[in-house]
Parts: structure tokens; C-alpha cells; sequence
């Protein structure tokens, strides 16, 4: 069967493709995957985004907090990353993601140590799906991450806690993250979408018109 | 283009001048542009009382090195016998005869009593030709080409272009005023009667509007 | 795998190809030949347009039916006394009355050399076959359509017309030229004859034939640096992706496609 099928135009972003866009993007904005309050990230730069302090009673100036991602890795249907952790699976029609994800907490009072910071790292993997979005006038491919899977996180409660908070927060990371259709052409031709996008045979696939 | 301009003389063209009166002429053979100056006039024609072999006189007109030459540069006639000048060749630039005698002058640029003007015509058309120096004078000159496709037709050519055609010219009338003939045919202007200016034999095309006022 | 692979069927395609063909615009040349026994001067502008595509794999898109419109400049001279008889006007005499008979001298006619412009413009209709060509020249990735072989040209029709033409300018040339006029048809005649259709059609190939062997197309020109997203801000600079590898194909299945392969690294 051709590959322009019914329609005149087909492209296809192949994950090794979609990968090195992702690299492209995260390191050109990698704030997009660093945050952290004023202690860790002063201001808002592009190595890092400047959130605010969580304030709580008692602890003046509020919580001293970052969380960072590392790029993430991500793997169309079928699943080629060497087992994912279980009860995640790769359903057709859907990608996985890693990454690993690092959480600072200051526990000292203002003034004292940086000593005071504790971290911890943890190693996420995540299913999600594909969205078109038209970003000013242009139609665009972007990711959303449905669920994510920390890895032996203990108790249970805790893991889940976790991976709502950081599903959301990769989520966010990945927003502003939208590859123009015709990018999926090489910026050769610009295509009108009619069908996709699809996720098959690692790759994601559209088809349209000129 | 076609020149039918007597003001100055070119290969298709010849001018002539009867003498009846005896005496030495001195001419000059100007370039177009100077046939208005009276320059050098170094050739003679002696008009005596004996007669000659023959009434009409060739001197041809060429090129010698840069100036303008005739040939023969003296020649001895006898009274009422004519001197018709023309061009040695088609490389002959364009001239102009200019003299004088004891008691009158002679010039190709405005034709007098006893001149004569011919012109050989090269392109088909209709040439309304008329007296450049002012006079009312004027007639019409229709040139066709032969269809030599037809073998009648190519006879009557070559025997036409043996024959000329005579327009006599007294005062400001041109009799005929309307000439037929087949290119390359020759029409000669015989100048019985001139004011005392002279007359030309000139294409319409050629001459500027006097000016008014 | 390629990182990006992007199709275009047959009908798509055809658009991108036209437009090449007129990118390409006009193309100019000129120098000398033979136009039958005359030694001419030329010059020449052609360009391409349409043409049905048509797919074949691996690797080739044959056009067919290419409209070539091409306008030329063609000048010879002539030695008019090559082909004119000797015209020597005869004496003239006429009796002009109480003168006597006067005669002129034989004139003869210098026939001059003379030089014939023409001008034509025609367009006439070639299929040819194209091999596909990915190349880094630059900054820039292109895809070429490169002609194959020398495309043939039917140019009988087109040497009638330019020899009509040719006939129309001499006579124009030919026309003021005193005494002419009653050997001006036989003139244009021998011309003719002399150049010939075969003439004619020579001296359009000679012309024609290096516009057409050279033809090349660009279909496709992509940077090898490309912007995937403009940058967003003093925080959010732009996102680029570097082609590393190009390379195109036209793959056949149950229908043929113009197939690119892209392999991409970040910038």
C-alpha cells in the first residue's frame, strides 16, 4: 500500500526524529525543565524559571523548593525501550516518555547552611498521547502525558501523591512543546492535515494536501 | 531610399547645359554639403566657333583620392553643343556643378534655360517631386515594378528601360505634370523656360516648409 | 529507519515541478552557425513550462509534452551580387526638340551587401526523462531534477515557420535596395531555396538543443539549519534542528511516489 494512501501528502517523524527535536528544544529552553524558588533559581533565566516560595505558617519566607527534569526520552508504539515498569504498558496509538526527575527541599531556616538541602532523584516513565493544537495560525503536533509510574516509591499513597504532582508537572514542561506539521516534512512542503496524527510502527504519521 | 533630389547629383543621375555662346566657362564639382559655396573652380569648358564631331559631351565626375574630380578636367566645344555630367560610379559621393562665364553662371542646384536633369528611378512608389527654390512647379513621378514572372512582360521591360520619358519644364509648368514607368526607366527634365533663380527638381519629402513671415 | 520520511503522490507533485520550471525563468544564449550556405549570428531566449508527470521508480520522473518557448535573433549578410544578375541600364536617348538628341551613359548597378535581421518566436512540445539529484550546496539542501540524455526535438514544423520568416525579412531587408524591385521575388526565392527547411531545421538544433540539454530543475531547497519553533522570548530562544542527511526516491506500490528521506540531529 503507497504511503499517501487516499490523500496526496504523507510524513512521518520516526521517535529517533522525535527525540532529537525534543533534544533540540529542552536544550535550547532548558528552564522549560528547571524550577525552583528564589534560593535555587533566583530569576527566571533560560538555564532556569524562578517560581515562588510555598508559604506555610511558621516557616517565614514560605518553603525553599526546586524540581528538575532530565530531557525526556520518548518511544512511539510499539514499545522499544527494553520493558516498562509494570502496570504500565504501551497501548497502540500512544507513546512512553522517560526521564528522571530530581526534587530539592531546603530544611534549615533563612541564613543557615545550604547544607540544609535534601534531594532526591527518581526515575519516571509515562504513557501519553498525541494532541494537535494551532499555535498562531500554524497547526502543531504537541505531547500530553495520561499517567506516570515511579518506580519503587513506598508507601503506595506516596508514590501516587507523587506521580499526580510530577504527571502535572511534566505536562507543563511539555506544553509549550509543539513541533509544526510542516517540520515533519523537513520544512519541504507544507501540509494541510485531513488524517493523524498517528502513532505506528515508531512513528507518527499524517497525511494531508498541499 | 530613392534620392530624386537635382540639388545634388548622384549615380542614377545626370545633368546637362547646352553653351551657345562662345567663351571660356570655369566650373568647380562640389561635395553635396558644399553645393551652395562657390569654391575653387578649377575645370574649363571653351566654347568655340568651330563645331565638333559630336553635340553632346560626356564628363564623367569621380573620386580622386579625397576630392572630387572631372573628367576631363578641360574640354573644347563648339556653340550649342551640351556637356552632360554624371557619375563615374555607384561609390561617387554625391556633388554638385557650380560656374560661371563671362556673362553667366551654371549650376546643378537650381536648374536654368538649356539644363537638363535625369533621373533614374530604382524603387517602385509615387514620387510627388516639386521646385525646392520656391516656385509653383510640380508633377508627379509613378514608378512600378515589372512582373518579371511573365516572359511578355520581361520584354517590354528591357525595351522600356531604352526609352525615356520627357517632362519639359516652362516657368512653373511641367508638361506632363503625371509620368508613368517601370523601375529602373530614366525621365529627363528639360528646362526650356527658368526664372532667374532656377528651379529644382525635388522630392516633396525633401523639402522643408519655407518658413512664414 | 529515516528520522523524517514525507510522500507526494503523482498530482501533488506536478504543482512543485511547475513551479521549478518556472523558477527556473528564461535562459539566454547566443553565438554563430550556418543557416544553409550563410554564416549567421544568433541569439536566443528560451523557457519551460508544463508537462504531464509521470513517477517511475526508482528514481527517474519522465514530463511529457514540455512547452519550450523560445524567441531568436538570427542575422546574416549577403553579398547581393552572389545571387543578383549583372544590371547595367542601357544608354537613353530622346529627341528633345531645337536640341537634338540627347543621350545618358549606361549605368551599373553596384549591388550592395546587405544584412537580413529576423526575428521569431515559436514553442514547440518534448517529453523528457529526469533523474532525481540531492545535493548540499551551501547552507542549503536541494533537490534537483537533472535531465537525462539529450531529449529529442521536433523541429520540422517550427524550420517551415522560421524559413516563412526568414523570407518575410529579407524582402523587408531586400526591398529598399535601388532597381531591385523587378528581381526582388526571384531574390527571396533563392534565399530560400538556399537555406532550406533542412537549413533552417539545422540552425534551430544547433540553437535549441543546448537548452535543453542541460535542464535542471530545483524542486526542493531546504536550509540545512533549520528553525523548528522562533524563539518566545529573552528566556525562550529558537529551537533548531540540523539536516544531516537528504535523499530522495520514488518508491512504487499500487501507486508511485515521490519519497524524501531526512535524517535530522539537534542544532
Amino acid at each position: 500500500m503507497s504511503l499517501t494512501q487516499s490523500d496526496s501528502l504523507f510524513a512521518a517523524l520516526h521517535e529517533g526524529g522525535a527525540n532529537d527535536i525534543t533534544q533540540a528544544f529542552f536544550r535550547a529552553r532548558p528552564r522549560l525543565l528547571n524550577y525552583g524558588s528564589p534560593l535555587f533559581i533566583p530569576a527566571t533565566t533560560v538555564a532556569g524559571t524562578s517560581m515562588p516560595r510555598i508559604s506555610f505558617p511558621g516557616v517565614p519566607g514560605g518553603l525553599e523548593w526546586a524540581v528538575r527534569f532530565t530531557v525526556p526520552i520518548v518511544d512511539f508504539h510499539p514499545d522499544s525501550s527494553g520493558g516498562m515498569p509494570p502496570p504500565l504498558t504501551l497501548p497502540p496509538g500512544r507513546f512512553s516518555l522517560r526521564s528522571t526527575v530530581t526534587l530539592w527541599m531546603f530544611c534549615g531556616r533563612r541564613g543557615e547552611s545550604v547544607d540544609r538541602v535534601v534531594e532526591t532523584s527518581l526515575d519516571l516513565w509515562a504513557v501519553g498521547s498525541l494532541l494537535v493544537r494551532n499555535v498562531d495560525g500554524t497547526s502543531t503536533v504537541g505531547f500530553r502525558v495520561d499517567a506516570v509510574e515511579l518506580a519503587g516509591v513506598l508507601p503506595e499513597t506516596l508514590g501516587a501523591f507523587l506521580e499526580c504532582m510530577i504527571r502535572m508537572m511534566i505536562n507543563a514542561a511539555l506544553a509549550p512543546l509543539n513541533i509544526p506539521l510542516k517540520a515533519m516534512t523537513a520544512g519541504a512542503f507544507t501540509l494541510v492535515l485531513t488524517r493523524g496524527p498517528l502513532i505506528e510502527t515508531d512513528q507518527v504519521e499524517i497525511w494531508g494536501h498541499l | 531610399m530613392e534620392t530624386l533630389d537635382s540639388r545634388t547629383l548622384g549615380p542614377a543621375d545626370t545633368y546637362a547645359r547646352r553653351f551657345s555662346t562662345a567663351g571660356q566657362y570655369r566650373y568647380s564639382v562640389a561635395s553635396a554639403g558644399l553645393h551652395c559655396v562657390a569654391i575653387n573652380a578649377r575645370f574649363t569648358i571653351n566654347i568655340t566657333d568651330r563645331s565638333t564631331a559630336t553635340s553632346q559631351h560626356i564628363v564623367q565626375v569621380r573620386l580622386d583620392g579625397r576630392h572630387l574630380v572631372a573628367d576631363p578636367e578641360d574640354l573644347e566645344i563648339g556653340i550649342g553643343e551640351g556637356v552632360m555630367w554624371h557619375a563615374a560610379d555607384a561609390s561617387t559621393p554625391r556633388y554638385a556643378i557650380h560656374g560661371a562665364g563671362m556673362q553667366t553662371t551654371f549650376q546643378s542646384a537650381a536648374l536654368g534655360m538649356q539644363s537638363l536633369y535625369t533621373h533614374a528611378f530604382g524603387l517602385p512608389g509615387v514620387y510627388a517631386w516639386i521646385d525646392a527654390i520656391g516656385g509653383k512647379l510640380w508633377g508627379e513621378i509613378s514608378v512600378r515594378d515589372p512582373d518579371l514572372c511573365a516572359e511578355p512582360a520581361r520584354e517590354e521591360w528591357v525595351r522600356a528601360l531604352k526609352r525615356g520619358a520627357l517632362v519639359y519644364i516652362d516657368g512653373d509648368i511641367a508638361t506632363p505634370r503625371r509620368v508613368e514607368i517601370f523601375t529602373g526607366q530614366t525621365v529627363f527634365w528639360a528646362i526650356r523656360q527658368a526664372g532667374r533663380q532656377g528651379i529644382t527638381i525635388t522630392d516633396r519629402c525633401l523639402v522643408r516648409p519655407h518658413p512664414t513671415g | 529507519m529515516s528520522d523524517i520520511t514525507a510522500a507526494i503522490d503523482e498530482v501533488a507533485v506536478t504543482p512543485l515541478i511547475h513551479n521549478a520550471e518556472a523558477a527556473l525563468g528564461t535562459s539566454s544564449r547566443s553565438g554563430s552557425g550556418r543557416l544553409g550556405s550563410f554564416d549567421v549570428s544568433w541569439s536566443a531566449k528560451a523557457s519551460f513550462s508544463g508537462g504531464a508527470v509521470d513517477l517511475i521508480a526508482p528514481g527517474t520522473i519522465r514530463l511529457a509534452d514540455i512547452t519550450m518557448s523560445y524567441s531568436l535573433g538570427v542575422s546574416f549578410s549577403l553579398a547581393l551580387s552572389s545571387i543578383l544578375p549583372v544590371l547595367c541600364l542601357p544608354s537613353v536617348c530622346v529627341n528633345i526638340p531645337c536640341v537634338g538628341e540627347v543621350c545618358t551613359p549606361p549605368i551599373c548597378i553596384d549591388w550592395p551587401s546587405i544584412t537580413i535581421p529576423t526575428s521569431f518566436s515559436d514553442s514547440l512540445l518534448f517529453t523528457a526523462d529526469f533523474r532525481l539529484e540531492t545535493y548540499l550546496a551551501g547552507a542549503d539542501w536541494k533537490v534537483d531534477l537533472v535531465v537525462e540524455g539529450l531529449p529529442s526535438l521536433e523541429l520540422t514544423p517550427a524550420a517551415g515557420r522560421l524559413l516563412s520568416t526568414i523570407g518575410d525579412a529579407a524582402a523587408a531587408a531586400l526591398a529598399p535596395v535601388p532597381f531591385i524591385g523587378p528581381f526582388l521575388g526571384g531574390a527571396i526565392l533563392l534565399i530560400k531555396n538556399t537555406i532550406a527547411t533542412a537549413g533552417a531545421r539545422g540552425l534551430l538544433g544547433l540553437i535549441l538543443t543546448p537548452f535543453v540539454s542541460g535542464i535542471r530543475y530545483t524542486v526542493i531547497t531546504q536550509p540545512r539549519i533549520q528553525e523548528v519553533l522562533p524563539a518566545a522570548g529573552p528566556s525562550d530562544p529558537a529551537v533548531r534542528i540540523q539536516l544531516d542527511a537528504v535523499s530522495a526516491a520514488i518508491v512504487s506500490s499500487d501507486e508511485d511516489e515521490f519519497v524524501l528521506s531526512v535524517d535530522i540531529s539537534p542544532a
